[in-house]
């Protein structure tokens, strides 16, 4: 070969591989990969994380642990996208299943109750958190099984024979709805989601017009903690309206009145509760004298 | 042996070919490196553009004042305004965001009610997120009694205008905040009237007597109040909000304090709640009155021709924002008041028992929201200069300048726009008419009534058929629509689970601490799931009440 033709072999070989052509994707890679992938799928671009995650899914280099977050990645992205493939979704969370181990399973379980819910399979999707929070009870996904639990118990489906559209719980299934929720806050009271347990269970007694029992739960959420700004304004609320209006229990309604003021003086109720601190105060003397 | 040059003369074609190519590689590096370093003439500084639609000179000149503060603490940077026209921003900050070439910072919302639901996706898709910065203090409120708060709760509304519900982030920075008023032509109506504005309906409909005379005294047609749909909305508000108030107890079957748009179709629908009922007709008759003293066929006239007739002196009144407190100032020839819309005395034999008190403020967000452009060479520049501009002192400077409410806690206002301080008192809307699917009917029948065409009781009869007919099915859609909302939480907790649980790249790829995120969500799912689960209750236990009867068998 001349020296010529040697320069122009060498050239486009360096040429190819400044292209990228030559390019392998390595472990550090395909995490950064991956970090890219789930920030498109936050960022709402689903089709870029479809792409990617499929691409790192794929990639014989992959460590078990990369697979496991670029499965669960498709998964969740066929899952919960603007338009989402429940089908793809579902393969996807049992190939997740597959790859063994303890924390690929239980975000399999979890999502395909959840897909089993959107389709309307209640029975099946019941067994399946069932079972989640039975094999893995300490885990975080049981305390997120134990709510959609219990909401599939509690909420109206569709219904197109009723004049509404809707059927509504009979009140034994909220009360097993109840139930469930109860039983996880006895088995694990102090997890991350016993707040958002008692404000479900408080919602459930509101429904059933069980006032006592509603604002019990609602104190007890509050004890735990709640953290979100809208919940926390509708949670003081209620606690002082229910007590005032169907409790009579004025002390109560003060007190929680009184935290709202002091919480959320700018908030769109204040005037409201406000006039509410004025009348319950009043009727609070009324009583005593 | 021939040199090179010796070869190229030769041929001259050629040669000129490289002589052209060569300098036009000059000059594009030139331009280059010119271009990286902002305008001709600026060296190396980095160059910030900021666009908005705020036209008004008042506000061009105030926020030049702002960035001229900036530069000069900063010399090493350039901030550029971009002013867009209201018309076509929406379309323009599309184009801009799509094609990549969108300025570091853009202000967000406007567009109407297609770009409304666009711009969830532009913010996740092309916007910062801010909730890393939200929590730490403002570096420029140094040495100020927020030297050590977190920079959202300088905001006079804890940053709830900066946001985004739909995604659970932070992504804009507002700068200022706005109410309604009533604007009047103070020369006009202190000639007509007296210097004391009417603090009561009654009053107020005296004085729109009073005006329409003057006119014709004056030989030419004098319409006391400059109406369009947009401003006649106002007042429709603020009476709606006073006269329907006791409803917000009647219909909150869930105790969260509100009554949405299911609760009041539910009982429209089923007849719990019916509009020949006292406060309702009351509220209704009262605009029907009121609408006498707007120009004709107002609902279809636009804002910009109710601006118009005021300005020109056609009109004495007017309903708008606070935003356009300066340019009024500056385009009119007369006096400006600034007044409440009032309501009506307790001693209104019409009314008066029916008023529970004015419209609340106390939930209105920040406004003159500016967000981040993801793709910004400059973002965090970007995010210095917003700082800066939400600083205590910038802020207040730059909304005295422009005689907008400053955003930010302690910030003061002009003494001027006292008027306009948000009224923390009073009630927000607790009856929608115009209930899911019924939107249509009621947009057509309610000019009808207004300009006299059918009677109340064939409006409000003509409301229930509708309801009868087209709530059953827009209901369903609305709930099916909201049922997006409960998956837009359920997406984001999936990614915070799977960061809590492990999964490569997915911690790293958001902000803020996942635990607490996730927990937060979860909070605001459950809110959500059992808010829809009332809504569906009420409508199907009020659709239930009014099916109609089978007759018992004899």
């Amino acid at each position: 070969m001349g020296r010529r033709r040697f320069a122009a072999v060498i050239l486009i070989a360096a040429a190819a591989a400044l292209a990228g052509c030559g390019k392998v994707t390595g472990t550090a890679d395909l995490n950064a990969l991956l970090t890219e992938s789930w920030r498109a799928y936050s960022t709402g671009d689903f089709d870029f994380a479809e792409d990617t995650f499929r691409r790192a899914a794929g990639n014989p280099d992959a460590t078990a642990e990369q697979r496991y977050g670029a499965l669960l990645g498709l998964a969740t992205t066929y899952h919960w996208s603007t338009s989402p493939d429940l089908s793809k979704a579902r393969e996807s969370y049992l190939e997740l299943a597959e790859l063994g181990g303890d924390q690929p399973r239980r975000q399999s379980v979890l999502g395909l109750a959840q897909i089993d819910l959107a389709e309307g399979k209640k029975a099946e999707a019941q067994l399946g958190l069932m079972q989640l929070i039975k094999d893995f009870p300490d885990s975080l996904e049981a305390n997120e099984a134990a709510l959609h639990l219990a909401d599939s118990y509690c909420d109206p489906t569709w219904d197109e024979a009723q004049a509404s559209g809707f059927a509504l719980p009979s009140d034994e299934q909220m009360q097993r709805g109840i139930q469930v929720l109860q039983d996880r806050l006895e088995s694990h009271p102090d997890n991350p989601l016993a707040g958002s347990m008692h404000v479900m269970i408080a919602d459930q007694y509101i429904q059933l017009k069980e006032f006592p029992k509603a604002v019990d739960h609602l104190l007890m959420a509050d004890k735990e903690g709640v953290e979100g700004v809208l919940t926390r304004v509708i949670l003081l609320w209620r606690v002082a309206r229910i007590a005032e209006k169907e409790l009579k229990d004025y002390e109560l309604a003060e007190q929680y009145y009184e935290r709202y003021v002091d919480e959320f003086p700018r908030y769109v109720l204040i005037y409201r509760v406000m006039k509410s601190l004025e009348r319950v105060r009043a009727l609070r003397t009324a009583e005593e004298s | 042996m021939a040199t090179p040059w010796t070869r190229l003369k030769r041929y001259p074609a050629l040669l000129l070919l490289i002589i052209v190519y060569v300098a036009a590689c000059v000059v594009v590096i030139g331009n280059v490196i010119r271009g990286s370093g902002g305008a001709p003439g600026t060296g190396q500084k980095k160059v910030l553009r900021f666009a908005h639609w705020q036209l008004e000179p008042g506000i061009r000149n105030a926020v030049d004042a702002l960035i001229a503060d900036y530069e000069e603490t900063h010399p090493d940077v350039e901030v550029r305004q971009i002013l867009i026209p209201e018309e076509g921003y929406f379309r323009w900050v599309n184009t801009q965001l799509i094609g990549r070439t969108a300025p570091d910072m853009i202000e967000c919302g406007l567009g109407g009610p297609v770009a409304w639901s666009l711009w969830p996706k532009f913010y996740a898709r092309y916007f910062l997120p801010l909730d890393r910065y939200v929590e730490q203090p403002n570096p420029y409120n140094k040495g100020t009694q927020f030297e050590n708060t977190p920079w959202r709760q300088t905001y006079f509304d804890e940053m709830d205008g900066g946001y985004e519900d739909t995604l659970q982030s932070y992504y804009r920075v507002p700068l200022s905040a706005f109410t309604v008023r009533l604007y009047y032509n103070k020369d006009m109506i202190d000639e007509v009237w007296g210097e004391t504005f009417p603090a009561t309906y009654e009053e107020f409909i005296e004085l729109c007597e009073k005006l329409v005379e003057h006119g014709e005294q004056r030989g030419r047609e004098l319409v006391p109040i400059a109406g369009s749909g947009y401003n006649f909305r106002q007042f429709f508000q603020t009476y709606q909000a006073a006269m329907t108030a006791p409803y917000l107890d009647r219909l909150d079957a869930d105790y969260d304090g509100s009554v949405s748009r299911v609760e009041a179709a539910a009982r429209l629908y089923s007849g719990q709640v019916q509009m020949t009922e006292a406060p309702i007709r009351a509220n209704f008759e009262l605009v029907r009155e009121l609408s006498d003293y707007f120009p004709q066929g107002f609902m279809q006239l636009d804002r910009d021709e109710a601006v118009f007739l005021f300005l020109q002196g056609y009109s004495a009144m007017i309903t708008t924002g606070s935003w356009d407190y300066q340019s009024l100032g500056v385009q009119s020839e007369f006096q400006i008041g600034i007044a409440e819309i009032p309501l009506p005395s307790k001693d209104n034999p019409r009314y008066g028992r029916h008023v529970a008190g004015p419209r609340t403020e106390a939930g209105i967000r920040g406004g003159f929201p500016m967000a981040i452009t993801r793709f910004s060479e400059n973002a965090e520049q970007a995010l210095d200069f917003l700082q800066y501009a939400s600083s205590l002192k910038k802020n207040e400077e730059l909304n005295q300048a422009m005689y907008w409410i400053p955003a930010i806690r302690d910030a003061e206002m002009r003494k001027e726009l006292k008027p306009f301080a948000p009224r923390i008192e009073g009630y927000s809307t607790a009856l929608n008419y115009d209930g899911p699917g019924v939107e249509l009917a009621y947009n057509q029948a309610l000019p009808l009534y207004l300009s006299g065409k059918i009677s109340y009781e064939d409006f409000a009869e003509g409301l229930y058929e509708a309801y009868r007919r087209d709530a059953p099915h827009g209901v369903r859609e609305f709930i099916r629509n909201n049922e997006q909302t409960l998956a837009q939480q359920m997406r984001f907790a999936a990614v915070r689970r799977a960061a809590i649980a492990g999964a490569p790249g997915a911690e790293a790829a958001m902000s803020g601490d996942s635990e607490l995120q996730y927990k937060s969500l979860i909070e605001v799912y459950v809110t959500q799931v059992a808010s829809r689960a009332n809504e569906i209750r009420v409508w199907a236990e009020s659709a239930a009440e009014s099916a109609p009867q089978t007759p018992e068998p004899e």
